[in-house]
């Protein structure tokens, strides 16, 4: 990872009894797209709202570039672009007063406002709509409006609480891009429910659970293909297994007939193995069936967790 | 934070008042209802003054501004710009001054529609000048005292509605609290109900007695409601 342009150390936040974040640490280095995945309720929203300097944390830091920042200290917040769940937009304005507002208060004058506010219209196809009330745009426009308004002052984090939520499959693919591209030179961390999304845009996934942050896990890491179940006829069937065990140890047999040694094969492997073992199946003994089945990206996640907490 | 964000801040929130219906209602309905007051009380009484007039204006003052108050947080709040304005590089000081200062403008533009009738009963008689100019002290500070318990009411609440009946509920009970000095007849309770009763305060001016005790009640009463407002925004973002 490049060196880090946001960095939480061990941050921790309680809402009176209920501990909603123990001890997080986490750092996210410029390009990086960062999913924050876990169920409600798991402090991601939390986490995104100390991060831009929205709430306290109760202990630990937050530093970007080296630099704390805190909700007492406006400027230190200046860096920071943040698009809350509930976009946060005024109805009764237009595109471009609402963007030339939050240009003026983030401190951009004169030209140097306009020319932002240019930039993120048109970076975001938003020019169009540029002139009509807030409150008139469907709701992938207003998604995008809220997506400028993080992007105005070019900050070096862009924090998104569910950026995606409630899009049609089309306004998705959209956000997708806007996404993507905005991540070019900055860090983004953007929270969500839908794995889809985890695995179309980051970099890397953070699972959160409980307050606890329980993976760490880049997304072109989970090379888990998905389970084999084959049956073979193999009269050497040990050693058929001590091969196969050397890629991939997880593997479960059963004989199903004494007389024909055939066995059914049950194991869990990365989807570029599937060709070698099959291969194996085939030169070992008769490959009777073969079965494989691509898990789903919960799965996934469950089975990472599931081995983290071994 | 620089001067020039805060200005930015003033200008949307002014901006944000007119391009909704409230400001024009209030002001309308203030300017009418003073106006007809004004007009009743000179037809039927032809008093050259404008005691009753002020009166009315205190009482309008007190129904309309919580109309204009109520949206200044809970307003935000409901959209959730309020966590947008408050992960800006601005402070939550900035914040408050600013609203309260937009909202002090329109109570001013208020008032100085209702300086018609002054031009009226110049025209027309040769009124005393220094009730006039102390009751339009008074009811400014009023006003203003009005719109610091609007603004911190509107910081606690998530509602509009909530905000309104809060400061009507504030407003009533100050304007009213010397009442409360007939309960404890021998006791320093006497002095502290009178002195913290708006309406004590407030007839001393439109009477044209302005003391410094008055203006640093008014003043106490607008700074620490905005002070107050400031923490309660700081504590709310935990």
């Amino acid at each position: 990872m490049s060196e880090p342009l946001l960095e939480l150390r061990n941050v921790c936040k309680r809402f009176g009894r209920y501990e909603v974040l123990n001890d997080l640490n986490l750092s996210v280095g410029k390009g990086e797209i960062v999913g924050l995945l876990g169920p409600n309720g798991s402090g991601k929203t939390t986490t995104l709202r100390i991060a831009a300097g929205y709430s306290w944390s109760d202990k630990g830091q937050v530093l970007i570039s080296g630099e704390g920042v805190f909700p007492d200290v406006p400027f230190s917040r200046r860096d920071v672009g943040y698009l809350p769940e509930k976009v946060p937009l005024y109805d009764p304005l237009r595109v471009s007063e609402y963007l030339n507002f939050l240009a003026s208060v983030r401190g951009l004058r004169g030209q140097i406002a306009k020319d932002a506010v240019q930039r993120v219209l048109q970076e975001l196809d938003l020019s169009a709509v540029q002139g009509r009330l807030i409150g008139q745009l469907s709701k992938g426009f207003r998604q995008r409006v809220g997506l400028a308004q993080a992007l105005l002052s070019q900050p070096k984090i862009l924090l998104l609480d569910e950026p995606t939520n409630g899009l049609d499959p089309g306004q998705l693919v959209e956000a997708r891009d806007m996404i993507r591209r905005a991540a070019e030179d900055r860090a983004v961390i953007f929270s969500t429910h839908i794995m889809q999304e985890v695995s179309a845009l980051c970099t890397r996934v953070v699972y959160l659970l409980d307050g606890n942050l329980r993976l760490i896990s880049l997304v072109s890491d989970w090379s888990i293909g998905g389970t084999i179940k084959a049956r073979v006829r193999c009269e050497t069937i040990d050693i058929l297994l001590t091969q196969i065990s050397q890629l991939s140890p997880d593997i479960r047999s059963e004989r199903i007939d004494q007389g024909e040694n055939i066995f059914d094969l049950e194991l869990d492997c990365s989807s570029d193995l599937r060709g070698e073992l099959s291969a194996l199946f085939v030169t070992s003994g008769e490959l009777l069936s073969f079965q494989s089945e691509t898990l789903s990206l919960e799965k996934r996640v469950l089975k990472l967790l599931d081995e983290k907490g071994k | 934070m620089g001067l020039y964000q805060f200005t930015a801040l003033m200008k949307h929130e002014l901006k944000y008042y007119f391009v909704t219906p409230i400001a024009y209602v209030v002001i309308a309905v203030f300017w009418s209802a003073s106006g007809f007051f004004f007009s009743f009380n000179q037809l039927f009484v032809s008093a050259i003054n404008m005691v009753s007039a002020f009166h009315n204006m205190s009482l309008l003052l007190m129904l309309m501004i919580p109309f204009l108050s109520m949206r200044t947080f809970a307003e935000e709040r409901q959209n959730n710009t309020l966590e947008l304005l408050m992960t800006l590089p601005i402070s939550e000081a900035a914040l408050v001054w600013a609203k309260y200062l937009v909202l002090m403008t329109i109570v001013l533009l208020m008032l100085l529609g209702s300086a018609v009738a002054v031009a009226i009963l110049s025209y027309f008689g040769d009124p005393d000048y220094g009730p006039i100019v102390g009751g339009y002290i008074g009811i400014f500070l009023l006003a203003a005292s009005f719109s610091g318990i609007g603004v911190l009411m509107s910081s606690i609440s998530t509602n509009q509605i909530v905000a309104a009946a809060l400061t009507w509920f504030c407003v009533l009970l100050m304007w009213f609290a010397d009442y409360g000095a007939s309960l404890f007849p021998s006791s320093w309770l006497v002095y502290f109900f009178q002195h913290i009763s708006f309406s004590v305060h407030y007839l001393d001016l439109i009477r044209g007695v302005l003391t410094r005790g008055t203006l640093i009640y008014f003043i106490s009463v607008i700074f620490l409601t905005l002070v107050v407002s400031v923490q309660i925004l700081k504590v709310k973002r935990s």
